[in-house]
């Protein structure tokens, strides 16, 4: 612990521009920053991405934040046009305490005006950023300064208010934390954020397509496509919370392996113990926020995923024919008279299927390699990976099976 | 005894003119002239089929060339040789050699003669023989054969037009051919690719992950596109009628075969810079206009020599009076030009050869205006092929790979593939009617420019004459 809070100092000083410098390592989050030694809280950890220095000044912690274009890896081999803050999507996390007096500057560099909504804080009308109603839009080149108290605690959200279609669905959104003044107990050891988020960019493009309602082709954690999604690591025994944010155009099902869970808060507040369910998938609702709880007392690599299927998959298209069961067999060999780089797929399912080739800049349907062969998911996948005597939250790589713990073939039953 | 003589010297008069009048009448001569003229711009041969030894080997030339793989220079080679039309068109020769001759000819001098007896008693009787000819036609005669030549010149002319006439239509039906035969192919392969998409629908049907109804509209598509072929293999038959007919083929001799593909556009066209001149020198349509011209000017100059001649006819007469005395003694007459001067005659002939100018000059704008507007299409033609061989149909191959690609990743299905593929097969199709049509064209500008084009490109800049 006082390694990261030496780190989370040194982040304090040298502020965003030394966060840029040292670049991402794969599955690490840059730490967040404040001025002070110590903070009273343990920091959130938002897989894939990071968190917004403050300063502190006159009492106030002032944020800075940017608002425009970025170039963003989805996974390997995808990369997209979107939009963010300060140079990534989803913009960095903001963490703060209840009782802190809060102050943002919103510089829009975006081609376009913008704004910036608040989600579930309490705060004067006048600073809850829904363009034209609550405030001028901020032209191209502007900067804005937000200015309240924070009321409450919990995970709540900030996103655009000024068209939010377009901005939200090219990735403009983020976390803000905000920390009870009193520690909660039990104390949480690991609480990660992921802001659900779906997306549409047509094969072979690198540009969101807005203007997609249901059909989307890319879903994201932390707009990170499984297998770019970095790893929830957790040692043994430790509790561990996930804030589970959905700003998309649908509700996605987050179902964690392994484990029961419960339902410990939503941006509306925390959920009092008595009242506390137990559950296996969480149903996250478009426009709010749901955590959950439990003490990972098993380790093993388990699959953390939304459960809607398509929404393990990249990009697809939804209006292919149906070969299932067709019996391609000597039709194939017709096709391959005009076409000799045919091959008849879809006749026994889509498995195994996916490495003969695809439009540039677009995820295999399904894909990623486990240590045991083809993992066939993508989108909204991750793995919470629980491990004894960690010394490191870096990835541990894939868990180790006890002797005779492992499903095995056996001669035919 | 000087009486004699002149008898004498006007019977020389008299015989000369036909002794050299028996002038041949055979239009050999002049049809080897076409042939040169004809060679000399497309490199082929004519024959005359006349009845002669020499047509057997025609015969055998025309099989031995129908019995390789057919090209275009084969083709034009059996036309001019095998062409029926042609053969007919010989004959113009013959006629003209005919006049020719005729021209040379004086008319026959005209014996006439009479007897007379006395109905009263003591008289004795008498008798009269005169040889006439027409002195009229002595003189005119060179005149005339001047006209008949230039006629015969005409003809040739003509003649030779039409071969080439021939050997453009036989090029435009080549052409055709070998278009018809590659677009038929191409017809087949989309088919193919159809027929395998309605047998995927077939078996989607049977694994039941398609209904009746997407399957009846799959098959109710591919029984259409297969009528395609249908109509290709029709197109195909006609465009080998054209050639038969060009080639004067029937019977045995349609068996050929054509070579498969059409000849790639010319990397360069010739020059086309003195197009104009070259085609107004070189048509023999507008040379044989020029020659009417000609004809009649010295028909007017003719007239204008004998205005004042009418007719002159000389004669011979032998007779015996009564007391058994002989005469003998020149005989004149003469038409005195009291009335028709050829006034009218010389009029009309003024009329025409003004109106023969006015159609050789009409002939030579449109001669400028034609070779113009075929250099304008046949270089849009050039552009058209040059823009399917460089973009569309690499980007239609380039489309099938990017849905190929597209299908191996599962976005695209089989249908989808197997359409972009017959789109790619129609680009092919077009940029084979694309090469067809520049073909024809060059051909007809080829024609159009008097058989033949300009060799190498040249410096000189196009003249623009007073008169076209």
């Amino acid at each position: 612990m006082i390694t990261r809070r030496a780190a989370i100092a040194g982040a304090a000083i040298t502020g965003g521009l030394a966060a840029l410098l040292r670049g991402k390592k794969a599955g690490a989050q840059e730490k967040p920053g404040g001025p002070e030694d110590k903070l009273p809280y343990i920091p959130v950890i938002t897989p894939n991405g990071k968190a917004l220095p403050w300063t502190m000044k006159d009492g106030v912690k002032e944020f800075r934040l940017v608002a425009e274009p970025v170039k963003h890896e989805v996974a390997a081999g995808m990369t997209i046009n979107a939009w963010g803050y300060n140079g990534s999507t989803p913009g960095p996390t903001i963490e703060a305490v209840e009782g802190d007096r809060v102050r943002f500057f919103v510089k829009n560099k975006l081609p376009e005006r913008t704004s910036v909504h608040w989600h579930g804080l309490f705060l004067p009308n006048g600073m809850d950023g829904v363009a034209g109603l609550n405030q001028p839009h901020i032209e191209p080149g502007e900067t804005y300064v937000y200015e309240f108290t924070l009321r409450q605690n919990g995970v709540f959200m900030y996103h655009p208010h000024s068209d939010e279609m377009v901005q939200m669905a090219m990735g403009m959104m983020g976390f803000f934390v905000v920390h009870p003044k009193t520690p909660e107990t039990p104390r949480v050891d690991r609480h990660f954020l992921i802001l659900l988020h779906e997306w549409f960019v047509a094969p072979g493009t690198a540009t969101p397509n807005a203007a997609i309602m249901t059909d989307f082709n890319l879903f994201t954690f932390n707009s990170r496509a499984w297998p770019g999604t970095a790893p929830l690591v957790v040692k043994t025994g430790e509790r561990v919370r996930v804030s589970l944010g959905n700003l998309s155009m649908d509700s996605h099902p987050i179902h964690l392996h392994g484990y029961r869970f419960w339902h410990a808060a939503t941006d509306g507040g925390t959920i009092p113990r008595s009242a506390r369910v137990p559950m296996t998938t969480i149903n996250v609702p478009t426009g709010s926020t749901q955590t959950v709880e439990w003490v990972a007392d098993v380790p093993g690599d388990w699959a953390f995923h939304c459960h809607k299927s398509h929404h393990t998959m990249n990009a697809m298209s939804h209006d292919v024919p149906n070969m299932m069961g067709v019996k391609q067999k000597g039709t194939e060999e017709k096709v391959r008279a005009v076409l000799p780089g045919y091959m008849a797929m879809g006749e026994n399912g889509m498995g195994g299927m996916m490495d003969m080739g695809r439009p540039k800049n677009t995820l295999p349907m399904m894909t990623g390699k486990g240590p045991f062969g083809d993992v066939e998911m993508g989108g909204m996948f991750t793995v919470l990976k629980v491990r004894d005597g960690l010394t490191s939250y870096d990835d541990p790589g894939w868990y180790k099976h006890p002797e005779g713990t492992v499903a095995r073939k056996v001669k035919d039953g | 005894m000087g009486m004699m003589r002149g008898v004498l010297a006007l019977s020389a008069l008299l015989l000369a003119p036909l002794a050299t009048g028996c002038a041949s009448t055979s239009a050999a001569p002049a049809f080897r002239e076409v042939g040169r003229e004809v060679e000399g711009r497309t490199g082929k041969k004519l024959s005359w089929i006349t009845g002669s030894d020499e047509d057997e080997q025609v015969r055998k030339a025309v099989r031995e060339l129908l019995s390789r793989e057919l090209s275009v220079d084969g083709a034009v080679q059996v036309a001019l040789l095998n062409n029926r039309h042609l053969q007919a068109m010989y004959e113009e020769l013959g006629v003209a050699q005919a006049d020719l001759v005729q021209a040379g000819l004086l008319k026959n001098p005209v014996l006439s003669g009479g007897a007379h007896w006395p109905l009263d008693k003591g008289g004795g009787s008498t008798f009269e023989l005169n040889l006439v000819q027409d002195f009229l036609s002595l003189f005119t005669l060179g005149a005339r054969k001047r006209i008949a030549r230039t006629q015969l010149e005409g003809a040739k002319l003509r003649v030779g037009n039409a071969v080439l006439q021939v050997a453009y239509e036989t090029k435009v039906a080549f052409y055709g051919v070998q278009a018809a035969q590659q677009m038929l192919a191409m017809r087949k392969v989309i088919v193919e690719a159809a027929a395998a998409g309605v047998e995927l629908a077939q078996k989607q049907h049977k694994a039941e992950t398609i209904n009746d109804l997407t399957l009846a509209n799959e098959q109710s598509l591919f029984a259409q596109i297969q009528l395609d072929v249908r109509r290709a293999e029709a197109d195909l038959a006609a465009a080998r009628e054209r050639l038969n007919r060009a080639m004067g083929a029937w019977g045995p001799d349609t068996g050929w075969r054509a070579s498969p593909k059409l000849p790639e556009v010319a990397a360069e066209e010739p020059s086309f810079e003195r197009l104009e001149s070259f085609a107004v020198e070189h048509r023999l349509d507008l040379g044989a206009a020029r020659k009417d011209v000609e004809v009649v000017s010295y028909g007017l100059a003719l007239a204008k020599n004998v205005r004042w001649i009418g007719g002159l006819d000389a004669g011979l007469t032998i007779h015996r009076e009564t007391e058994g005395v002989r005469l003998i003694g020149p005989s004149v007459s003469l038409q005195i030009p009291l009335f028709d001067q050829g006034q009218a005659v010389i009029a009309r002939l003024e009329a025409q050869l003004r109106e023969a100018k006015a159609r050789e000059y009409a002939m030579a704008v449109e001669i400028r205006s034609e070779v113009r507007e075929l250099r304008a299409r046949l270089g849009a033609a050039r552009g058209i092929v040059e823009a399917y061989q460089r973009s569309i149909v690499p980007l239609r191959e380039r489309i099938v790979a990017l849905s190929q690609q597209q299908y191996d990743a599962m976005l695209l299905g089989v249908f989808q593939l197997l359409s972009a593929k017959q789109a790619e097969i129609s680009a092919y199709r077009e940029l084979i009617e694309s090469v067809r049509d520049y073909w024809t064209l060059r051909a007809e500008l080829e024609w159009r420019a008097g058989g033949a084009l300009p060799d190498a490109p040249k410096n000189n800049e196009e003249h623009h004459h007073d008169h076209p």
